[in-house]
């Protein structure tokens, strides 16, 4: 399971990295591997991930990042402020399961 | 609350949302911004030509234009740099070919800078005087370049000829067009008092603009911007620090460094470490102080927690863990001093340099540079770090009585939901 992070400049997203990555190792997921970039690079790296997860202060450009995701047929969502705030690996983990394509 | 949240939703987030996607202002953006790598090498060499220290800088004295050489080709081809970048960005984002046109904008660039008496590239023109130039050059030669190709003004190759000649080819009746209509704008308004491309430019767009910018209350206002857009979770900084200002305040960086290059006083107080250094200290809202409380004085658990997860990303001047986690956004309470503590720093910090007490900042560092370092790193003045303590005792004096309010609503909240939950099993307790 790949899953990119992105927010404005790939440094708060980056926080979430570690959380998530302990998280995986938690549950024993082998095969996990957690990226976070900038809103500015995601075409870049999107194409190898399985799913994206957006920080909410860029909510502003939820319309471009979901078109960009439905056109690679990308999973695609919003993290919870509250989730995002308390840098909750678990809960954001679940959400990138959740909206994993296929 | 929850109507401001779907008035936002509906409302102000698509507004918000086409600003930033529009296409133009993304490419100045961009563009602009992807300079920011070669001035902090720029830097780097800048702090070795002067370092703070007076016995360092004795050493270094021999070698000082040695240094200085890297700091004229990062710092002193800004505008060069940009005029390339700028359409590249433009070109890309409407899937034309962007490397060509990037290289023909900075042919149309160098074209419009006259040359010195001597048939020299005027130098002055390649920083921060041309980045402006650049900006309005890059835009224009893209769109021309598209304008032409969307109605076929342009030679076309018979089928069979591979595609990537065909595409080289593309380029050059609107390349011969734009360079042509340049030299030719260049020759007449050198025929009308002396005038140039640049000159014109500078006039009407980049001195008023500078003017404008560089004011504390423009600063005041886009530093107010930028935390009403994180007060509803809008990421203030990226859209309005970076995505409207950073041209102005980048230039402003560059002309500090040119001026201390050539041995003169520091111009500007305002510029990019201004904001970067003395006003995020801890990130938006100057929020480091706020950490360090949370980190030392709540009583609440949550908070207790989010002061320990927040301190140290704070010191990098990352602070999404307080913004989203205290929260903040969408916090009235919190809201005030989130406000304010930016506001007031503005102020100290022009007072402060403004009378000299301080030095204006000349050499730029990464935004993420910890506070009581960058502020020392950028002005080469210990007072600039003395500056940045007393900034985030500022702060920390206004967030205390709101943080208090803030903890005794959240310890009221826990203590409910201890009593609501035994409560379940045992009915008696109440």
């Amino acid at each position: 399971m790949n899953i990119l992070l992105v927010c404005a400049s790939g440094m708060s997203t980056g926080l979430l990295v570690n959380k998530m990555r302990i998280e995986g190792e938690n549950r024993n997921l082998l095969d996990l591997n957690i990226f976070a970039c900038s809103v500015d690079e995601i075409e870049k790296y999107i194409g190898h991930y399985d799913v994206v997860l957006v920080a909410p202060q860029i909510r502003y450009k939820e319309k471009y990042i979901s078109a960009l995701a439905s056109s690679k047929d990308k999973g695609c969502a919003f993290i919870d402020g509250a989730h995002y705030g308390r840098v909750d690996g678990n809960k954001i983990l679940d959400q990138a399961f959740e909206f994993m394509r296929n | 609350m929850e109507r401001v949240i779907r008035f936002l939703e509906r409302y102000l987030l698509p507004v918000v949302g086409v600003i930033a996607q529009q296409r133009h202002l993304q490419a100045l953006r961009d563009g602009v911004v992807s300079t920011v790598p070669l001035l902090l090498i720029g830097s780097f060499f800048l702090i070795c030509a002067f370092p703070p220290i007076s016995y360092l800088a004795m050493l270094v004295d021999p070698y000082v234009n040695a240094l200085l050489t890297v700091v004229n080709a990062t710092f002193g081809i800004m505008g060069l740099v940009a005029s390339f970048s700028i359409a590249y960005a433009l070109a890309a984002s409407y899937s034309m070919d962007s490397l060509s046109s990037g290289l023909l904008s900075v042919s149309a660039f160098i074209l419009a800078s006259p040359f010195t008496k001597e048939g020299h590239i005027d130098s002055g023109l390649m920083g921060s005087k041309g980045l402006f130039v650049a900006m309005i050059i890059g835009l224009l030669v893209v769109e021309v370049q598209r304008f032409m190709i969307k109605k076929d003004i342009i030679i076309k190759m018979p089928e069979g000829v591979p595609l990537s000649v065909g595409r080289s080819f593309a380029v050059l009746l609107p390349g011969i067009v734009i360079l042509v209509s340049i030299f030719m704008i260049n020759v007449m308004l050198a025929k009308i008092g002396g005038g140039s491309i640049p000159k014109v430019i500078n006039h009407i767009v980049t001195a008023p603009l500078l003017h404008l910018g560089g004011t504390l209350p423009a600063v005041l206002i886009a530093v107010f911007a930028i935390q009403l857009l994180w007060f509803f979770g809008i990421h203030g900084q990226a859209l309005v620090g970076t995505g409207i200002m950073a041209p102005i305040w980048l230039a402003f960086t560059q002309q500090n460094a040119v001026a201390k290059i050539a041995g003169e006083a520091v111009p500007n107080i305002i510029c990019q470490q201004f904001i970067d250094a003395f006003i995020l200290i801890g990130g938006s809202g100057t929020t480091l102080a706020l950490a360090v409380l949370l980190f030392t004085t709540v009583k609440s658990n949550q908070l207790k927690t989010l002061g320990k997860t927040s301190i140290l990303p704070g010191f990098f001047n990352i602070n999404e863990p307080i913004t989203f986690g205290m929260p903040i956004v969408m916090n009235p309470i919190m809201m005030i001093p989130f406000i304010m503590a930016p506001l007031l720093c503005v102020i100290t910090t022009f007072v402060f340099m403004a009378s000299g007490i301080v030095d204006k900042p000349y050499v730029l560092a990464p935004w993420t540079t910890p506070a009581f370092v960058s502020g020392f790193l950028v002005t080469g003045d210990w007072k600039g770090a003395a500056l940045q303590v007393l900034n985030f005792f500022i702060a920390g004096i206004i967030y205390y009585p709101f943080l208090k309010i803030w903890d005794e609503n959240k310890v009221k909240e826990e203590q409910e939901q201890m009593n609501a939950k035994p409560s379940q099993g045992n009915k008696t307790i109440f």
